[in-house]
């Protein structure tokens, strides 16, 4: 059985055996501390009212780490979620969440002009960047996204509105999915910021 | 014992291999299960703890089983190991190939070469794009250079018509000051230029061109020239052309190809992780749904085995209506059905060995009644001369307690009885004969009859059956009815003569004494008086001897016997020759029996008592003593202080004529003993210890006496 271990070891790697045997054991739990500073941070809001529209300005800072940028540039496209929540405030009752956003955009490397491209999903349009980081500055920024028509918004009420960025470990390709819920490296995601919409 | 349910098996199997299923789908098709692999691998090892709980429970139970000594621990833990054994080397075998398989299955499917080559087309496809971007540029730059020259002309139909010259499908003139300053007009469906990144325009300055892919997806060239000019105010010259024909599609196609193969490449890793993963988890999930069933199927097949443990103790026990379930139809079914047929037959045997005994025990005690019902004495004794058996009768005849001497050696008995030992002489067994034997009670005539045990049975065979009659009172009545019958004839023939002899001798001595003178007047008197005195005195015996024969019917009431001795005794009293003492032990000694007789049997023993002192010179002294029997009944001991009986007369005694008396009839006791005899009692003589005879009479109580007395 120990010879079985050792060869098995040899096969999976180190890293793998460890995690077998951690999902053997059941305790197959990674905290996210292990991650060691947030690569993913929501930098700046800024919502504005222009014609009946609420509109928001976000500065993000997307950082990818080794692993992500290897897996990107040997062809996994990676997908980011920004989501938004428009929350009702309640005073006696818990918030009520009126609307969600959920913006997302596709990161992928393109081999043959060797340049990164940025396709936003919800509505098609792409770019292609000749860096990486000209890439996820373009997703860094984001401008004038209309969040809510202020006329669904009910008067003298207080509107809250929060938002996060991360990456869709769902759009994942199948074996790298399992993969990424269990490694540490790839829980990429900001917390929540949460700002007032309508005073 | 807990019932076992097999559908909670079933069940708990089917979860596990859905669960698996769902795993193994959601790590190959990752669209429909991907967003459920969580969950998946969470339920997973929910169960597969569960299943580690019910191991655990199971291995504490068995544990605890074991420790307790439960029949089917060991055979349970047996089973568990073998089946354990049996799961865990497949499935280790499984595991270890299918790694294998992963591991190399999956490397086989990517080769350098593969590589390399997918890496040369995407180079050459490059290559390929790039000579015509080199052209682009170039045309680009005179452009620029004609932009630079141009005339008065406005700029845009400049535009227009440079993108017709150029073949592009869009040109636009930027400058470093505010970006974009014109733009040709496009063709609809144009794309536009790429946007400057981080929203700052980089001044070109040599003509380059490179390939861009705008949203469309289509393959473009981007070039770009400066625009020659005066210093401080930049610009320069964008022109988008299309990448035509074949080339363009073939590139695509490589880079498509490429990617694809780079990314499964990639993928190669992650993908050996979470197979290897699954399948870690399938047969861990395996492996402990195969221990659980393996504790499962053990109770299963314990359990009827347990069943039988119990129930052969319980048989052991000799409990016999327990009985085993029959579940199964298999041999296990059919070794309990074989139990429970043989519980069956025990019960069965057991009920009728028990009625055999109560029917033998009835018999015996049947036997044992009649055997000490018998009036006669039965002894048997067994090969070796030990007592077996002594029944009622015999052991009241021999004056034996049986309770002594039952299993007791004969020599012992001998031993203390050595007036019994002619009984039990080896040498005249087998045959029949009298034997007179000095008991307490007196002297008594025994008929022992002896015969040899021959039965088929060894452990019987071989002892003897003695039959011990008392003849005494038979050989008694015998004799009395002889001697009755020789005394009434007696009487009869002396009787008839005796009177008319005393007549003549009176008429005799009447007619012929006056006439007569001197000496034969005397002679003839005295021998006329002598003649009459004989005549009487034989006339007195003929009496006796006709009341000894007569024998009048018997009268019986009940008897106060204190009273009736005290009304004897008072006839006495006044006479000086004979001092009567009265014993009375007890106040009430009521007997049913003859007064007239009873009175008759006092007065003849007291007559005999004063007979046999009359040669002494004391008065004779009578002593009288009454007491009630504890069974019921009077004993009544006459003493004397005269010479006794001698032992020769002692067993004799009883029979007429016999008597040691000067001029008595040898009738007193004979009569006595047919009275007692009449009234069913007995009566023996003996001597008193202090010197004397005594003669005790005891007239047992009829045994329905106590209630005609209350």
């Amino acid at each position: 059985m120990k010879r079985l271990r050792g060869k098995v070891l040899g096969r999976l790697g180190v890293r793998g055996a460890f995690a077998a045997v951690i999902l053997g054991t059941g305790l197959f739990y990674v905290p996210h501390a292990l991650a060691r500073r947030p690569a993913f941070a929501v930098m700046r809001v800024h919502s504005y009212l222009r014609r009946g529209v609420y509109y928001l300005d976000a500065d993000l800072s997307l950082r990818l780490n080794p692993r992500a940028h290897r897996a990107l540039v040997h062809g996994v496209a990676l997908t980011f979620i920004v989501e938004i929540h428009i929350i009702r405030y309640r005073r006696f009752l818990w918030n009520e969440i009126i609307g969600r956003l959920r913006e997302r955009y596709r990161l992928s490397y393109r081999p043959l002009t060797r340049t990164y491209r940025v396709e936003n999903l919800n509505i098609g349009s792409s770019n292609a960047y000749d860096s990486l980081a000209g890439a996820l500055d373009s997703l860094n920024h984001i401008r004038r996204l209309p969040l809510i028509d202020a006329s669904l918004l009910a008067r003298h009420t207080r509107y809250l509105a929060r938002i996060r960025v991360g990456l869709d470990d769902q759009a994942l390709p199948g074996p790298l999915k399992l993969v990424s819920l269990l490694l540490p490296g790839w829980q990429l995601e900001s917390t929540w910021n949460q700002w007032v919409l309508v005073q | 014992m807990r019932q076992l349910r097999p559908w909670g098996l079933l069940v708990v199997l089917i979860v596990v291999g859905v669960a698996l299923y769902l795993l193994s789908l959601s790590t190959t098709r990752s669209v429909v299960f991907g967003r459920w692999q969580l969950w998946l691998i969470g339920a997973n090892i929910l169960v597969g703890l569960l299943l580690i709980v019910l191991i655990a429970v199971n291995l504490y139970r068995l544990y605890r089983a074991l420790r307790q000594d439960t029949p089917g621990a060991r055979l349970t833990r047996r089973l568990v190991v073998l089946f354990g054994v049996l799961a865990v080397l497949p499935v280790g075998a499984v595991f270890y190939f299918s790694l294998q398989f992963i591991d190399h299955g999956i490397d086989s499917w990517f080769n350098l070469n593969l590589d390399r080559t997918l890496g040369d087309a995407l180079t050459l496809s490059r290559r390929a794009l790039t000579s015509q971007t080199g052209l682009y540029a170039g045309a680009s730059a005179q452009a620029a250079r004609m932009l630079a020259d141009r005339g008065p002309e406005p700029i845009g139909p400049a535009l227009d018509r440079l993108r017709k010259e150029l073949g592009a499908v869009r040109v636009g003139i930027f400058n470093t000051a505010n970006g974009r300053q014109a733009l040709s007009r496009n063709e609809p469906r144009v794309p536009a230029f790429p946007p400057f990144p981080e929203g700052k325009s980089t001044y070109p300055v040599t003509p380059s061109a490179r390939l861009y892919v705008p949203s469309d997806g289509n393959l473009y060239v981007l070039a770009r020239a400066p625009i020659p000019g005066k210093a401080g105010h930049r610009r320069w010259l964008e022109a988008l052309y299309p990448v035509k024909g074949r080339a363009s599609k073939l590139a695509r196609r490589v880079e498509a190809g490429y990617s694809r193969y780079h990314e499964l490449s990639y993928l190669r890793r992650p993908l050996k992780l979470s197979f290897a993963l699954t399948l870690t988890l399938v047969l861990l999930l395996s492996l402990l749904a195969a221990m659980w069933a393996a504790f499962f199927a053990a109770r299963r097949v314990v359990e009827p085995i347990q069943d039988l443990a119990y129930a052969t103790r319980a048989v052991a026990a000799g409990d016999f209506a327990v009985k085993v379930p029959e579940h199964s139809q298999d041999e296990i079914g059919f070794l309990a059905r074989a139990f429970n047929r043989m519980t069956d037959r025990l019960a069965l045997a057991r009920a009728e060995a028990r009625q055999g005994e109560i029917t033998l025990e009835r018999e015996r005690t049947w036997l044992a009644t009649v055997f000490g019902a018998l009036p006669t004495g039965v002894i048997t004794l067994d090969a070796a001369d030990n007592l077996r058996s002594i029944n009622a009768a015999a052991a009241a005849m021999l004056e034996l307690d049986p309770k002594c001497w039952q299993g007791v050696a004969l020599e012992n008995l001998l031993d203390q009885r050595t007036e019994l030992k002619p009984l039990f002489e080896r040498g005249h067994r087998n045959g029949r004969r009298d034997l007179e034997v000095r008991l307490s009670r007196g002297m008594c005539t025994l008929r022992v009859g002896s015969t040899k045990i021959a039965g088929a049975q060894t452990q019987i065979s071989g002892g003897w059956v003695l039959v011990v009659e008392d003849v005494s009172e038979f050989l008694h009545a015998q004799r009395n009815a002889a001697w009755g019958e020789v005394a009434r004839r007696l009487a009869h023939e002396i009787k008839n003569p005796l009177t008319p002899i005393q007549l003549a001798t009176e008429r005799l001595r009447r007619k012929c004494l006056p006439s007569m003178t001197g000496v034969e007047g005397e002679v003839l008197e005295r021998a006329t008086a002598t003649i009459i005195n004989q005549v009487k005195s034989m006339q007195g015996m003929v009496d006796s001897f006709s009341e000894y024969a007569r024998s009048p019917m018997l009268q019986l009431s009940l008897v106060d016997g204190v009273s009736l001795v005290r009304e004897v005794a008072e006839l006495y009293r006044g006479r000086t020759d004979v001092t009567i003492k009265l014993r009375i032990a007890s106040q009430r000694v009521h007997v049913r029996a003859d007064a007239a007789r009873l009175r008759q049997i006092l007065h003849n023993l007291i007559k005999n008592s004063i007979e046999a002192q009359e040669g002494t010179a004391r008065p004779a002294w009578i002593e009288i003593a009454i007491m009630a029997l504890p069974k019921g009944g009077m004993e009544l001991r006459v003493g004397d202080r005269g010479p006794g009986f001698s032992p020769g007369l002692l067993t004799r005694a009883f029979e007429p004529y016999v008597t040691t008396k000067q001029g008595g009839t040898g009738l007193g006791l004979a009569l006595v003993h047919k009275l007692v005899e009449e009234q069913g009692g007995r009566v023996w003589l003996g001597n008193r210890p202090s010197g004397g005879a005594q003669v005790v009479v005891r007239l047992a109580q009829a045994r329905s006496e106590p209630e005609q007395q209350a």
